[in-house]
């Protein structure tokens, strides 16, 4: 059934602008979900850039939430699995019939939303329309060194694939700058988005917290900010940008020892900065070309 | 009462004239407004309104933004509020709109002060201002800062404000329960308004409390203007932050600058401690537990508000 809706998807994207496309299969599943626009929050991000540490934030917000308005002890544990369970779809798979959609936590509805799927993708105008969408980003040589440590230097098949974090900085560039640019351009209309860089994330998750909190319509309630932030800080890859599945997970084909010195020697800073080098590399070569 | 309230009373009790005042603020968008921005050389989606509640950090947030584009233009003279205002120096709903004077108008009370240049700094034509209810018409493609206050502070701080100061004021309160009472409705109208709009996804808002703004100023005007588009200069929020201070406010305030020129009665400083939790000198707990009965009613939990 995945291998059909792959076809149509790929023959349907051959005819159809890929905005208005997804506009279309996004309506269609929509209505066929009974959802609302309005009860979706898209995190939309640049890989490596805090999704994970965002999911984590919200999630453990509103299990504590929901704790404590029924007046029960909401001092957690934390969970390295809970966004997996709480949020388990992707927008650019689960809203446009590539994979079913899956059910997501009734508990998202104590902040105004029925699901929070994520996607790497640049602002899509038209299919986003009238839709709350949270983009994070950061300096995209942090982003090439952070992505090349966790995901490719540990990675024994995608290793192959890519030299280095330069290679990976270039081949990357275009599609990264691309998302970046998208979401700071104002003349976007129609769109709720809120940019957020993941030095805020790193630097105040409790008040980055908040300040999602606020931007959809709630009012946070800080000691369950405050509460999240501490529990995200024991899983230790979202702090660097990091924190896919197989991160919290484990795989055959990962040298994990590699992976976790990386997230050990970084988490202090979350990584913000490891990209000097690459940057002063790059910038080196412009120069000596001309 | 006015003439235009008159018409508009009157069409809302007719059959389906309540979608009276609809047609008069869509024509008056697509015949007035637009119009207007653009020969004032105002790009709708470069038009930042801080849509506030009164007495909610309005002036801070304009203090804060002014310091920080007058650093990032290369100057190390802190802002004070009489050049705040010349750099802001518009209202939204006397410069731009005059919504509550539909529909015979005058559509604006005085056409706008040219925008200082220093607001392209933000990628902004103008920021200006206005404490009214959120404005869905209008306000489509244009950047909406809303700022918000615990309700029962904002009684104190207007209290304070307005009420203990000026003894010829008409429907003058003696105390924040009598300005609460007054302003009740019109508050939940106003906070309703935007929490609303900022559900719906449609409109570019975002929403801030002044609790959190005055407690995180750093934060706060950094997130702003990420969110407006840019990336901030970390060092010269911190220095905005600085020269925004209450402390520097009521010095330059001695020496003549005042924080709201439009102000005219105002004796004393604009601003107070600006503190959280002072209605705990006004309000008792069975205060708090009748008043949050009342706002439920209107869908607004008060204790989810920060409140100390």
């Amino acid at each position: 059934m995945s291998v059909v809706r792959r076809i149509i998807s790929w023959g349907l994207l051959k005819l159809i602008p890929s905005d208005a496309l997804s506009r279309i299969l996004f309506d269609l599943k929509l209505l066929l979900s009974g959802l609302k626009k309005s009860e979706l929050l898209i995190l939309a991000t640049i890989t490596k850039t805090g999704t994970h540490y965002l999911r984590f934030l919200i999630a453990y917000y509103i299990e504590m939430l929901s704790l404590k308005r029924m007046g029960s002890n909401y001092y957690i544990e934390s969970d390295d699995f809970i966004v997996d369970n709480y949020f388990p779809n992707s927008w650019h798979t689960s809203y446009t019939f590539i994979r079913p959609r899956k059910k997501s936590t009734h508990l998202l509805k104590l902040i105004g939303l029925k699901d929070f799927p994520r996607s790497h993708m640049k602002l899509r105008k038209y299919a986003w329309s009238n839709v709350k969408v949270l983009h994070t980003y950061r300096d995209l040589h942090d982003q090439a060194m952070v992505s090349w440590h966790t995901k490719y230097a540990c990675d024994a098949v995608l290793k192959e694939e890519i030299s280095g974090p330069e290679d990976l900085y270039k081949q990357n560039k275009k599609d990264n700058l691309g998302q970046l640019e998208s979401f700071k351009n104002l003349e976007t209309n129609n769109i709720n988005h809120l940019r957020i860089s993941f030095g805020q994330i790193f630097n105040d998750p409790a008040n980055s917290l908040a300040l999602i909190l606020q931007w959809l319509g709630e009012e946070p309630d800080m000691e369950l900010c405050s509460l999240a932030a501490d529990l995200a800080q024991k899983t230790p890859s979202i702090l660097v940008g990091g924190g896919e599945k197989w991160h919290r997970d484990n795989r055959d084909h990962i040298d994990y020892k590699m992976l976790n010195s990386f997230i050990e020697n970084n988490r202090a800073t979350g990584a913000i900065g490891v990209g000097g080098v690459l940057a002063s590399q790059l910038a080196d070569k412009a120069e000596s070309k001309c | 009462m006015s003439g235009n309230q008159k018409i508009r009373n009157f069409a809302k009790s007719i059959p389906g004239g309540s979608s009276f005042d609809l047609v008069a603020r869509k024509l008056t968008y697509h015949m007035f407004y637009k119009n207007h921005l653009r020969n004032n050389l105002i790009s709708e989606e470069k038009l930042l309104v801080l849509g506030t509640v009164a007495r909610s950090g309005t002036h801070y947030a304009m203090l804060l933004l002014t310091n920080y584009i007058n650093s990032l233009a290369g100057s190390d003279n802190p802002i004070g509020p009489a050049e705040m205002n010349d750099i802001l120096p518009n209202n939204w709903h006397l410069n731009y709109m005059s919504y509550h004077k539909l529909p015979l108008g005058p559509l604006v009370q005085s056409n706008p002060k040219r925008p200082s240049e220093l607001v392209r700094y933000l990628q902004l034509d103008e920021i200006t201002r206005s404490h009214s209810l959120f404005q869905s018409t209008y306000w489509r493609k244009s950047q909406i800062l809303h700022l918000y206050r615990n309700p029962l502070d904002y009684a104190v701080s207007l209290f304070n404000y307005k009420h203990k100061k000026r003894s010829d004021l008409p429907d003058r309160c003696r105390d924040p329960h009598q300005v609460l009472e007054l302003k009740f409705d019109n508050y939940c109208d106003m906070y309703n308004s935007y929490r609303d709009a900022a559900k719906t996804g449609k409109y570019r808002i975002l929403r801030i409390s002044y609790e959190n703004l005055i407690q995180n100023p750093t934060f706060y005007l950094s997130s702003i203007v990420t969110w407006l588009g840019n990336e901030p200069n970390q060092e010269l929020v911190r220095r905005a932050v600085e020269s925004s201070s209450i402390n520097r406010v009521q010095r330059a305030e001695k020496m003549g600058g005042a924080v709201n020129p439009d102000a005219k009665d105002l004796k004393g400083s604009f601003i107070s401690s600006g503190q959280i939790g002072q209605w705990k000198n006004y309000f008792t707990l069975e205060d708090f537990n009748r008043w949050n009965l009342r706002f439920r009613e209107r869908g607004i939990e008060l204790d989810s508000f920060i409140l100390e």
